[in-house]
């Protein structure tokens, strides 16, 4: 079947996320981006989706079953929230599990309904160097995050019979709203930690990302890579 | 459709998920459990493919995500028998 292989990113609105679609929309792929609110001005297709809400994660990719060359989703979506646990509101703690891995598991088990039926795809998913360094003052996140590490592993087990691969990236800092408001003497406490240290650009994990959604990555799933070596 | 007409159905998608001889697929052919007769790769693969007919040919949702769908003693696919059923009775 000829046209461009269709990838979903979600949190396509900013950070890390945007980066991923307008680089893989360049690269040659159809991109649907998810975001809470869309974005009119985007070079891209944008779909509004909470990633949180089950329900409208499950309308947003049964609406994609027409897609004829859906191949690739990279769950950029995330929220962080930098503060001693003593100090976080369940509030809080409640919605980084819920966007950063409900959200995460809910669009990978709408997405793998859709690839097991066409026998092969790409997932990546976000993490964060802070899992690998046990950071001090993230503990609410690392949870979140640790469980993406976990259920990455395992739902790439579930979906190995159906040459649909799952991995996850954990970067280290990198320029994006999401640290804009971490503290310069912080960040770079972490990147002296990193075994590349030097903060990361979001190209850095854009490249990682088009490796793992290209066919030289069909043996590689199940694995955490970290942008910046931890 | 009729009740009929589902079974068959049914009873071929287990039989060509499961690479099995049709023959072999009776009603009361379990899917799940220490005696079922597919993997659990396959059962997806039925239940993927069982997705799609309900839309179909039955104008119906077949949500097969639920909390017993894997019970052996609660879930709508412990039988191919089951199975049908409640493809049937999701016609209303």
């Amino acid at each position: 079947m000829d046209g461009p292989r269709t990838l979903v990113v979600s949190g396509a609105s900013r950070g890390i996320g945007r980066h991923v679609a307008m680089r893989a929309q360049a690269a040659g792929w159809r991109v649907i981006g998810l975001a809470r609110q869309t974005d009119a001005g985007a070079p891209f297709e944008m779909r509004a989706c909470d990633v949180a809400d089950s329900a409208a994660v499950r309308e947003t990719f049964r609406a994609l079953r027409g897609e004829p060359r859906l191949h690739g989703l990279v769950n950029a979506a995330g929220i962080a929230s930098m503060n001693l646990l003593l100090a976080t509101p369940p509030e809080t703690m409640r919605r980084l599990v819920e966007v950063n891995l409900l959200g995460t598991m809910y669009c990978c088990a709408e997405m793998g309904r859709l690839l097991a039926r066409r026998r092969g795809g790409r997932i990546v998913n976000f993490s964060t160097i802070a899992v690998a360094l046990g950071l001090r003052g993230e503990a609410a996140y690392v949870a979140a995050k640790s469980g993406v590490e976990g259920f990455s592993r395992a739902f790439a087990r579930e979906m190995a019979d159906f040459a649909v691969t799952v991995n996850t990236i954990a970067p280290g800092p990198v320029e994006t709203d999401l640290i804009r408001h971490v503290p310069k003497g912080q960040i770079d406490a972490i990147v002296a930690r990193q075994v590349v240290p030097r903060m990361a650009e979001a190209e850095d994990v854009w490249q990682l990302v088009a490796f793992l959604l290209g066919d030289a990555a069909a043996m590689m799933s199940g694995q955490v890579l970290h942008v910046g070596g931890a | 459709m009729d009740a009929s007409e589902i079974m068959e159905h049914v009873r071929r998608t287990v039989a060509e998920a499961g690479e099995l001889p049709l023959a072999g697929i009776a009603p009361a052919t379990p899917l799940i459990g220490p005696r079922a007769v597919v993997k659990s790769r396959a059962l997806v693969e039925i239940l993927l493919a069982l997705e799609e007919f309900a839309e179909e040919h039955l104008g119906v949702t077949f949500d097969w995500t639920s909390d017993s769908a894997m019970s052996q003693s609660r879930s709508i696919f412990r039988t191919v028998e089951s199975l049908a059923t409640h493809l049937h009775g999701l016609k209303g």
